[in-house]
């Protein structure tokens, strides 16, 4: 699998697990429906606490990522289910005022950044394309 | 289970001190300290086989000490076993059988299988990694409900190493078990436990759970114009120091300290990870080590 521990970052590692999920998923890597390991398999898979993977797939699943379907198991769920956040737009707002703090200092323009949030996006969809 | 003010006397010196705390099904305790700290003792009076000279340890209410059917709720592997090295495996399969009402044969093989362990006439025979995973088969079989291991990755190649943590996680994800372990590879408990006990001196140092853990403490790195100030220095805990660069333990919460670093208008203020090992060198004795 394609899960993995960053040990040089200090987001713990139930979020890792939630950012890599939703990683996979804008890459096309994961698509809709298709299963993901059970906590039992991907917490012995990666050597890590059961409650670790339980707690990245609920807060997952709050956010309308994956479903888990009783005696089936747990899915990446279509595109159309994903439920809409506005919590989840505050958060985006304030990550995206830090970005533009930092592009600042650093010496870009506002276009330059925009011209690099385009090429990200691109960079994504590209590695969709590819599969 | 609870243990509740166990202490423990040998030879007229204090092993365990007042040591009190509770365990929950369904998770993985890592319990640290230095040696000799005496987490052995304190693995082997909670399963019963040292009685403690004062205190008691409970499963759903029952002491272990005064009913003895409780036992079969407990398993201790020690690191090194010798003890039944002339055994057949059968025989020793029979032996826990007797002990255990509810050890589960069929899942002792399907394990033994899925490890390719031989059945033997002297487990003397099996190498070192093969006498741990032995061990831990066994320790699953017995319908434990608690799991307490000693040093269980000492001495195992990665291979082994890995294939042990994993049924170790497997267990604990598959039925309502709890595995307590000692180690001394923080490294390993970093990840897979989801609560620590440190031991100091016989003491319950601390005991919290891991994520709690991180955010009670922050590691950063800090480079001041010249030294470090005397009063900082008391605030904090400093893991290392080269010339003008610090790496140091501060406290996440407490605005006072972060401000103070900031006064000194330090070259560098950087946040770092927060590894399990840090805390330790930290709680446990460190460089210099000041709270």
């Amino acid at each position: 699998m394609f899960f993995h521990i960053d040990t040089k970052s200090n987001a713990p590692l139930y979020e890792q697990i939630i950012q890599q999920v939703k990683e996979m998923c804008a890459k096309g890597l994961l698509i809709p429906d298709e299963r993901l390991p059970s906590v039992r398999e991907l917490s012995s898979h990666m050597v890590i606490n059961p409650n670790t993977v339980s707690k990245a797939y609920q807060e997952l699943e709050r956010q309308g990522i994956i479903v888990t379907v009783r005696g089936r198991g747990t899915f990446i769920s279509k595109e159309t289910d994903r439920t809409i956040d506005p919590g989840r737009l505050k958060a985006i707002r304030e990550f995206l005022k830090e970005a533009v703090i930092e592009n600042y200092y650093a010496g870009y323009s506002k276009k330059e950044l925009i011209e690099l949030l385009e090429e990200v996006y691109e960079e994504m969809e590209g590695k969709t394309d590819e599969n | 289970m609870k243990i509740s003010r166990v202490s423990k006397t040998i030879h007229g010196k204090y092993i365990l001190s007042d040591i009190n705390f509770s365990i929950e099904t369904g998770s993985i305790i890592g319990v640290i300290g230095r040696n000799g700290a005496g987490k052995t003792t304190l693995l082997r009076t909670m399963t019963g086989i040292l009685d403690p000279t004062k205190g008691d340890v409970t499963i759903d209410g029952y002491s272990i000490f005064k009913k003895p059917q409780i036992k079969e709720q407990v398993i201790f592997v020690p690191d090194s076993s010798e003890a039944f090295k002339n055994y057949s495996t059968k025989e020793i399969l029979t032996l826990y059988k007797n002990i255990y009402p509810k050890f589960d044969e069929e899942y002792f093989y399907g394990l033994m299988e899925r490890f390719s362990l031989p059945s033997v006439k002297k487990t003397g025979a099996y190498s070192k990694g093969m006498k741990a995973l032995f061990s831990l088969i066994i320790a699953f079989s017995t319908g434990a409900r608690y799991i307490l291991l000693d040093e269980p990755t000492d001495g195992l190649d990665v291979i082994v190493k890995k294939q042990v943590l994993q049924i170790l996680i497997e267990e604990v994800a598959a039925k309502d078990v709890s595995i307590i372990i000692s180690s001394h590879r923080l490294d390993e408990l970093e990840f897979m436990a989801n609560k620590i006990i440190m031991i100091k001196d016989g003491k319950v140092d601390s005991l919290y759970e891991i994520e709690e853990m991180k955010e009670m403490y922050k590691k950063v790195q800090l480079v001041f114009k010249e030294t470090m100030p005397q009063n900082l220095k008391k605030e904090v805990t400093i893991l290392d120091q080269t010339g003008r660069v610090y790496t140091v333990i501060m406290d996440r919460n407490d605005p006072k300290i972060q401000h103070m670093i900031e006064e000194t208008e330090p070259l560098l203020f950087e946040e770092l990870p927060l590894l399990l090992e840090d805390i330790f060198v930290a709680k446990l004795g460190g460089v210099s080590h000041v709270s």
